[in-house]
């Protein structure tokens, strides 16, 4: 009970804590890029979409690759 | 650890490869997708009142079954442009009313007869002093859209999120347009003043454009063709867009529908200008599902003159914003729009297109009709526009706005802790990433996605007049024609940035 208690309290203060911080000063900034005159153009020129989805792919494999280097290493299969 | 690190190297990589294929795919679904604005849809509401070129609505169509309304809307906007001589809106105005109401199509010409090729869609804009009219014909073989439909009736014809299948959007179609040969049609509110107010049933703005819908209250007499007396409701539902570089498309220009023919000259800026507008002699006019009696909702409604008939709008459908007055008319010079958009910008989103049923304060000077006919169906909002016609008129019921409880999401919580605390914070802390610093790697990746945006092909043309010698210096730049070798230099960078990154990622792995 004092664990689920401490738990509670913990939660409440680290509400209070995200509470305090600021909210993001560059929300805004997302749809000033947005329309940047000519971007429409740049996309005729370079595959931005396209180069973002294979940065997305990459993010997510190279973590997985880490991650399971970690699992490895922490679980003691095989000693570096 | 070395083999090990050489397998997951591998296999991540199969990875990497498959993952992009896959979401490319879908990133690139869109094919034959279309918006097809109901500038017809001015007819329909033409019978109970409408001003110049209110739009009942759009039909999206697309080849994908499980595409959305929104979905097919969205990842259309942008896409085409409106272009116009001497890089300003071409001013359509020596054209006449008749002509002007009836333009589904305008193709413009220069002076050797050839058709000006300027972009895809052109843009004309009309003002009776109290509304622009704006008209917005496509001329890059567009009607390919109502085409492909005619001869693939399974095309999904979706239409403010639902849909119905082409055979029966083109039964009404055929339905209406013979009611509409019946009698005249008219547009334009005589008697409009810069007292007058407009409300908005839905405000839905999107990437660069946004649509709304309006209620006019029945204060207006209408009149140049058809004697209409006021005593009725007028809803609009109009496109515009706060980037004048994009737009969406209007209404089929399909020959099939006995195209008239109008072609004149017009002069402008010193130019001279010779057009031809084309339009079809009949009307498209959808049908609205959910509404099945439209058809003889037309015939039994008030068509011209009885003052007696009350339009009636579907209020169980109207969001909370109905009874807000957020829109003046304002009487201003040829050219100007008369409604203050730039007010209406200021306003909040709505949802989408659907918005939910709210609280509504009843408009002083208006009577409504319960719409039975679709109570409990949960049509969009758009769908109200249609049934905006009704008989033997019933006073709006006195009825307390019901505040329907939201459903309250329960955490399991320790004992020891007051619950209402915990329900305040969880919430807070799944918010991290709208907080600073937490939000900077999601900060970062809406930074760099908002750099994707639909890709447009690179056109310009500016006149820039040199007044000490004269001259007008046309910038004419078009690269439409170069389209396939841009897909294909795409390409080969997207192949050279994967080659790129994995030479990156073996140097980052295994050194150099």
């Amino acid at each position: 009970m004092t664990q689920v208690s401490d738990f509670g309290i913990k939660v409440i203060l680290l509400t209070v804590v995200v509470s305090l911080l600021p909210s993001s000063p560059f929300a805004n900034f997302n749809s000033l890029l947005t329309n940047i005159p000519y971007l429409s153009y740049l996309n005729w020129f370079l595959p931005i979409s396209e180069i973002l989805v294979v940065l997305e792919s990459w993010l997510v494999v190279v973590s997985l690759y880490y991650s399971i280097l970690f699992v490895i290493n922490y679980v003691g299969i095989v000693k570096t | 650890m070395r083999k090990i690190k050489t397998f997951l190297y591998l296999l991540i990589s199969f990875i990497f490869l498959s993952c992009p294929i896959k979401a490319k795919a879908s990133s690139f679904a869109l094919s034959a997708d279309a918006i097809v604005l109901l500038s017809d849809g001015i007819d329909m509401l033409s019978y109970s009142g409408s001003v110049p070129f209110g739009y009942l609505g759009a039909i999206a169509f697309s080849q994908d079954a499980n595409k959305s309304y929104q979905d097919v809307l969205e990842d259309y906007l942008g896409k085409a442009n409106i272009f116009s001589l001497n890089g300003t809106t071409i001013n359509a105005r020596n054209l006449t009313n008749a002509e002007i109401e009836q333009l589904q199509d305008l193709v413009l010409y220069d002076e050797d007869g050839n058709i000006l090729n300027l972009m895809d869609i052109y843009y004309a804009e009309s003002d009776n002093g109290y509304f622009t009219e704006h008209i917005y014909c496509k001329n890059d073989g567009s009607p390919c859209y109502l085409d492909s439909a005619k001869t693939n009736p399974a095309l999904d014809v979706k239409f403010g999120g639902s849909e119905m299948s082409y055979l029966e959007w083109q039964n009404t179609y055929n339905a209406i347009n013979q009611q509409l040969e019946q009698g005249g049609y008219n547009y334009g509110l005589n008697g409009a003043s810069v007292s007058d107010k407009s409300y908005f049933v839905f405000f839905a703005p999107y990437n660069g454009a946004w649509a709304y819908s309006l209620f006019v209250p029945n204060q207006y007499e209408l009149g140049v063709t058809v004697p209409v007396t006021s005593g009725q409701n007028v809803v609009i539902t109009e496109w515009y867009t706060n980037n004048p570089s994009s737009f969406f498309y209007c209404g089929p220009t399909d020959g099939n529908y006995n195209m008239g023919v109008q072609s004149g000259t017009w002069n402008k800026d010193g130019y001279t200008y010779h057009y031809k507008v084309t339009w079809p002699t009949n009307y498209n006019v959808s049908r609205f599902p959910g509404v099945n009696n439209t058809y003889d909702s037309f015939l039994n409604g008030n068509k011209y003159n009885d003052p007696n008939v009350f339009a009636k709008v579907g209020y169980q459908y109207i969001s909370s914003r109905v009874g807000q007055d957020v829109l003046s008319f304002r009487k201003v010079a040829n050219g100007e729009n008369a409604m203050d958009l730039s007010k209406a910008h200021s306003y909040a989103d709505i949802d989408g297109f659907i918005t939910d049923v709210g609280s509504i304060t009843p408009i002083p000077d208006a009577t409504y009709i319960p719409n039975d006919a679709i109570d409990g169906v949960n049509y969009p909002i758009i769908f109200d526009v249609v049934d905006v016609i009704g008989v033997n008129p019933i006073p709006f019921p006195d009825s307390e706005p019901v505040d329907e409880e939201e459903p309250v999401i329960e955490y399991p919580l320790p004992d020891t802790v007051d619950p209402s605390l915990i329900t305040d914070g969880i919430p807070i802390i799944s918010g991290l990433q709208n907080k600073f610093p937490f939000s900077i790697p999601w900060d970062l990746y809406n930074l760099v996605n908002g750099l994707s945006v639909t890709r447009e092909t690179p056109s310009i043309y500016q006149v820039v007049h040199i007044p000490i010698i004269e001259y007008d210096w046309v910038i004419d730049l078009d690269l439409s024609m170069y389209d396939d070798s841009a897909e294909l230099f795409r390409s080969l960078f997207l192949i050279l940035f994967i080659i790129g990154l994995a030479v990156f990622s073996y140097q980052h792995f295994f050194g150099s």
